[in-house]
């Protein structure tokens, strides 16, 4: 039986690779009947089956583990951040694409890839309260994304003929990071946990990032005059590395600010309602 | 709640689940066992079809979880037991009446050539 100890625990294993919902409800029933069965075949035909047993249960489990993760990521919640990650592998799969490789290319592309990586793994792995956090920071993520993408066209042409007007700057930051701000705190509200702030701020500075390199990577195929290549690249790079920093922070002090804000009511949209909208 | 004819045709091993439920309540592995039986080692569910679709059927409301619990002593008792609903039993009716149509349909065009399922 040493053997079957040792598939079982392969097939445990195995197991992780299903979504958390279903794994939670039903990865015990399934290693159960997995020993059970090893167990019958073991004793009735000889334990050298038990390799066709796990072959067979392992085409099994390839088969389904997809078909279940494919069902997970069809439920309306997980729309937006779907769509976000089918852009980011269009993002990785162009964006290389004939381009004038610089030094910070490869850099900007791993950046990227990884990125792409994170969005699959969020959308299929995460809890409840965490997947809120993420929409929440989606939405205003796209909203901060445009004022920036606005903000670096503008700046760009005002700079081709002079200076760029300060209070242009300075209004387009105070917008951005205010998205970030109201996704973190929407998101404490939403969840009725502080600590999904910093999630939603942070994932907002990341989407707002994407949105501004697909743009400025549009422009380059337009005859509209912009940056080049390198400098998308760089500045995608930039952005997304700074970006989700400076939105966790706001959004970590968004959360807390409404943990306090609610602190004393009593009302079921407050704090104390976990799970609460 | 949907209605047998929506769910219709079923696939094979929703069919088979069905039946393995149609005379007693069983867990997982009873109806895995069940189904080998009735297709004579024709059609042998790995868990993660089988609780695939078990997920699928409680959520359609073809099936539902027993709340009876096996006796310690004779059974796992973290094992969990599944039974069909009146809109599984009605579901599985129909689709075994379709398939006995498309039987009949081969019978009646003669695909039955060595005579075995004629009778």
């Amino acid at each position: 039986m040493t053997v079957l100890s040792s598939l079982c625990r392969v097939y445990r294993l195995l197991l992780r690779a299903y979504p958390p919902e279903f794994r939670e409800r039903y990865a015990d029933e399934m290693a159960s009947v997995f020993r059970d069965r090893g167990r019958e075949i073991a004793q009735s035909r000889g334990t050298w089956r038990l390799c066709g047993y796990m072959l067979s249960t392992g085409k099994d489990w390839f088969v389904t583990v997809l078909r279940e993760r494919m069902d997970f990521m069809q439920r309306p919640s997980l729309l937006t951040l779907r769509w976000i990650f089918l852009f980011c592998v269009v993002l990785d799969l162009v964006l290389p694409t004939g381009l004038t490789i610089t030094r910070s290319a490869p850099v900007c592309g791993a950046v990227l890839v990884m990125y792409g990586l994170l969005v699959l793994w969020a959308t299929t792995n995460l809890d409840d309260g965490r997947r809120t956090a993420l929409q929440t920071g989606t939405s205003w993520g796209l909203i901060s994304g445009v004022i920036l993408t606005a903000w670096s066209i503008g700046g760009y042409f005002v700079r081709s003929e002079g200076t760029m007007p300060i209070f242009l700057a300075g209004w387009s930051m105070v917008l951005i990071f205010g998205c970030w701000s109201i996704a973190g705190y929407q998101a404490a509200r939403r969840t009725a946990t502080a600590s999904s702030g910093w999630l939603a701020g942070c994932w907002g500075g990341v989407v707002c990032a994407l949105v501004k390199v697909t743009c400025a990577f549009l422009l380059l195929r337009t005859s509209l005059p912009g940056p080049s290549i390198g400098i998308v690249l760089v500045a995608a790079g930039q952005h997304l590395l700074e970006a989700p920093v400076i939105g966790a922070v706001l959004g970590a002090m968004a959360g807390l600010t409404a943990r306090i804000v609610s602190k004393g009511h009593s009302s079921p949209t407050a704090f104390g309602l976990a799970g609460g909208k | 709640m949907k209605k047998p004819p929506v769910l219709l045709p079923l696939t094979p091993p929703v069919f088979h689940i069905l039946l393995a439920l149609a005379d007693e309540e069983r867990h997982g592995y009873g109806i895995m066992q069940d189904v080998a039986r009735q297709t004579n080692d024709g059609l042998q569910l790995g868990p993660g079809t089988l609780y695939g679709c078990l997920k699928r059927m409680l959520a359609a409301g073809l099936v539902e979880e027993s709340e009876e619990r096996p006796d310690p002593e004779l059974d796992d008792e973290r094992r969990r037991y599944y039974r069909m609903t009146s809109l599984g039993r009605s579901t599985v009716r129909a689709e075994a009446v379709r398939l006995a149509g498309a039987v009949e349909a081969a019978r009646s065009r003669r695909l039955f050539s060595d005579g075995k399922a004629s009778s």
